[in-house]
């Protein structure tokens, strides 16, 4: 039985449960590996199962009148989608797409909501995920608004790295400039920027990070504020930001 | 904290529940209601009060009545950014509900007006499993999400012209009137852009008729074309927190 197989959980919000509450889950838990651009969910239809990411990274993103594609929220492994499944209204105006390849534990929306509404641990985890999400989704657009391409590439990729867990990844450059919501030769330029400072490597839709390091000095401080509020959030002491003093 | 305070007194009368200008709350049947009203104080909110410093802890959460409030994003540089607006469909300090304790954001009052005040520590009990109340709050969390993350398309795809006019609305219905006390300051650090570029929208839309401005006010003349000018998150935005409202009467 493929339940019986699922000893190690790479989940964390599904890893954080007391033993009680993940055994009631367990037998719901169904592991899937999820193809690159495999749609999970279409928008505004109910949603019938929730998705928690083991390896796999999957995209939230939003279709605009004309067709254009943005992104909204990135989920990995610290993530779930999507959080209208308990939030008491079953529909979201986002399509989930799998944006890297992967393994996830999928769940029928009815089961996760009973569980959700025993008030356990589940409910907390859940809901500080949410948190965490609204200030990825909050962030995400004032960044939009004040920075760089270059800054927003950064703090994409540096996400996309924290989520993927390898250092290198399939992306096409359809792709990025979709979730970053900028015109195609923009994108060329900016990637051929970092790629000749060393950062990056990128050809034929193959994205590898060469230098951390450096990702991290040129993203904007919005990434560091997203993954630190999700720490926090976590538990987890957050990294703090190379250039940002270590007091708040 | 900046707030002023005119009335301290306990909202348990039957009466003053009927006035609740919250959507959350007045939705709420007696029983349920009378629980928390002796924890709630009416307060009266002025334009500019700091509710929320970004990083403190929240002692008290508000249920917007007449009042709207921006939550604002902060950056190094000191520069704010509007991330979301509160009225009277919501509450300030979702971060208590959610389990945060600590506002990664920065909550400013952005149209003077009253708000129901209760601490977030009795908040944190009504939280017990299934109250009505944590009902509203998860419904209302899903809607929140849903504007914040309309401002991430928009903020990508629509032009400064139709944000300023799809901001512009959105006060007028929080305040119920066409005459909207804003300066061209507040209106840059709520959208996004610099003062400059508030004048140009400012005068785009004067120019085409839509409202008058003078000395820190702003007059809606023709809100119907105003709407045509506005983008389509606008009537989104609207039609999710009207269809938020009906389920909560049901």
């Amino acid at each position: 039985m493929f339940q019986k197989s699922i000893t190690r959980v790479e989940n964390r919000i599904l890893a954080s449960l007391p033993a009680g509450e993940y055994a009631r889950l367990l037998p719901h838990l169904k592991l899937l590996t999820l193809e690159y651009k495999q749609v999970l969910f279409e928008p505004h239809k109910p949603l019938r199962y929730a998705y928690f990411p083991e390896d796999c990274v999957i995209s939230m993103v939003s279709t605009v009148f004309d067709k254009t594609i943005v992104e909204v929220g990135l989920a990995g492994r610290d993530e779930m989608v999507c959080v209208a499944t308990f939030l008491g209204a079953n529909s979201t105006p986002h399509r989930g797409i799998v944006q890297r390849q992967g393994r996830a534990l999928r769940i029928k929306t009815n089961v996760l909501h009973d569980e959700f509404r025993r008030g356990g641990r589940l409910q907390e985890l859940l809901l500080r995920h949410t948190q965490a999400l609204l200030v990825q989704v909050a962030q995400t657009s004032v960044c939009n608004r004040l920075h760089s391409l270059e800054s927003r590439l950064c703090r994409w990729l540096l996400m996309m790295h924290d989520r993927v867990q390898a250092d290198e990844f399939v992306l096409t450059q359809d792709v990025i400039s979709m979730m970053l919501g900028a015109q195609r030769t923009g994108v060329t330029e900016t990637a051929g920027a970092l790629q000749k400072r060393g950062i990056i490597s990128y050809s034929r839709g193959r994205m590898v990070i060469l230098g951390r390091q450096k990702l991290e000095e040129t993203a904007c401080e919005c990434y560091w504020i997203v993954s630190e509020e999700r720490d926090r959030l976590n538990g987890i002491r957050p990294t703090h930001h190379p250039l940002r003093s270590q007091s708040h | 904290m900046a707030t002023t305070v005119n009335q301290w007194f306990p909202m348990s009368d039957e009466n003053l529940r009927m006035e609740l200008k919250n959507r959350l709350l007045s939705s709420l049947i007696n029983h349920d209601y009378e629980r928390l009203a002796a924890n709630l104080r009416r307060v009266e909110l002025q334009q500019g009060d700091v509710i929320y410093t970004a990083g403190a802890h929240i002692e008290n959460v508000y249920f917007p009545e007449t009042a709207v409030v921006s939550l604002l994003s902060t950056l190094e540089d000191g520069s704010t950014t509007e991330v979301g607006l509160i009225g009277r469909e919501g509450m300030v300090g979702l971060s208590v509900f959610l389990g945060g304790a600590i506002t990664p954001e920065r909550a400013v009052v952005q149209i003077n007006g009253s708000a129901l005040k209760m601490p977030a520590s009795v908040l944190a009990r009504e939280m017990r499993v299934g109250s009505p109340l944590q009902v509203r709050l998860l419904r209302y969390t899903r809607s929140f999400l849903g504007l914040v993350t309309q401002s991430v398309i928009c903020s990508q795809h629509h032009s400064l012209e139709a944000r300023f006019a799809r901001w512009l609305l959105m006060m007028r219905d929080y305040s119920d009137s066409d005459s909207l006390h804003l300066t061209h300051e507040m209106v840059a650090g709520m959208i996004g852009t610099r003062r400059a570029g508030v004048s140009m929208a400012t005068r785009a839309l004067r120019e085409r008729g839509l409202i008058v401005s003078a000395r820190g006010m702003i007059e809606i003349v023709k809100g119907d074309a105003l709407e045509q000018a506005a983008c389509e998150c606008y009537a989104l935005i609207r039609d999710e927190f009207e269809e938020l409202h009906a389920s909560q009467l049901k």
